[in-house]
């Protein structure tokens, strides 16, 4: 077995006092004093911790002048506090906004499907006007439905804002990231041109599958 | 293809599951039921008959690929095909999902040509293992 490469020796601190502390513990041995002995022992261990905890201290004195030193985290904080949960709330009422949009087209969508099959199925030229008539103001209900687009983007683009201050506030600290490592096994959504690794098509993916035997 | 099979939609967004349901049902598959997420799903699989399962990946609690290998550790449905229809596009992920029995793969955005393709081949491939 290697030996631990040594440590570069401390000078001893106050070689008197452990002179004594051993000496008083050799005599223990010798007289069979377990308590003694437990005593010397026990404040050889606490002499020997010693420099450890003065070297916490000063590490954690250090640690908190440079966290009070740091230009930016008071601005951290407000954008902690207050900005990101403001961000969080204004994508969650986008993805509700969205999904309201989406099911009121959905509606109109199933609503003139059966209005396709009453002119389908009409012998009265005035039912097949009226279906039609329907049918119009149904498609402008659902163009009106896309009105969402742009209070969405509006609400998108002032969360990219408050992202962005982050970014800047993260960046001043000096706080850099690692981008994450892929994995299989986690889901990302969907690839966006630019930014993820380009997404394979459903032709890559139908000819990935029959290279495997599907 | 019979048209009276059982479909389980599973999907997250509200949205989705009715796009899909309502292009199911154009192909004249009308007898759907769905779930939010795999643990939904599985709670269904547990109660129900099912013929064939359509999941998204990405869903918050238990995600498709989590369901996927559910039900292949099941032998109650280990044969249960079940259709991926997600948005994760990266090759290690259909690599995984095949690995893990996936029967088809279809990425969103997606025509109802694709569903419809995907289904019939799903079929093909059953009747002929039958």
């Amino acid at each position: 077995m290697n030996a631990p490469a040594p440590v570069p020796a401390a000078p001893i601190e106050d070689p008197a006092r452990i002179v004594e502390l051993l000496t008083r513990a050799l005599h223990a041995v010798e007289a069979d004093d377990a308590a003694r002995y437990r005593e010397c022992i026990d404040a050889l261990a606490e002499w020997r911790t010693r420099p450890l905890y003065a070297t916490f201290g000063r590490l954690a004195r250090e640690i908190a002048e440079a966290m009070s030193s740091l230009p930016v985290d008071s601005r951290l904080g407000a954008l902690a506090g207050c900005e990101l949960p403001d961000a969080r709330a204004r994508l969650d009422f986008v993805t509700h906004m969205t999904e309201e949009a989406t099911h009121r087209t959905l509606d109109l969508v199933e609503e003139n499907r059966r209005l396709l099959d009453e002119i389908d199925a009409a012998t009265d030229p005035a039912a097949v006007h009226a279906a039609v008539l329907a049918l119009r103001a149904n498609l402008s209900q659902m163009a009106l439905a896309q009105e969402y687009q742009d209070l969405t983007g509006q609400i998108i683009r002032r969360v990219t804002e408050i992202v962005g201050r982050v970014e800047t506030a993260l960046a001043d600290c000096g706080v850099t990231f690692e981008p994450a490592a892929r994995s299989p096994v986690r889901s990302f959504g969907p690839a966006i041109k630019h930014l993820d690794a380009p997404a394979v098509s459903q032709n890559d993916a139908d000819a990935l599958l029959s290279d495997l035997g599907f | 293809m019979d048209k009276k099979i059982k479909i389980l939609i599973v999907d997250d967004f509200s949205t989705m599951r009715r796009i899909v349901k309502n292009l199911l049902n154009d192909l004249g598959f009308s007898d759907t039921a769905e779930a939010e997420d795999g643990q939904g799903a599985l709670a269904h699989l547990r109660s129900n008959r099912c013929d064939l399962v359509v999941t998204d990946w990405n869903m918050p609690g238990m995600s498709g690929i989590e369901l996927l290998r559910a039900i292949r550790a099941d032998a109650q449905f280990a044969k249960l095909p079940v259709l991926m229809v997600t948005a994760e596009a990266n090759r290690d992920q259909i690599i995984e999902a095949a690995r893990c029995g996936v029967n088809g793969y279809i990425i969103k955005p997606f025509t109802a040509n694709t569903l419809e393709e995907k289904l019939t081949k799903i079929f093909e491939r059953l009747e002929a293992a039958a």
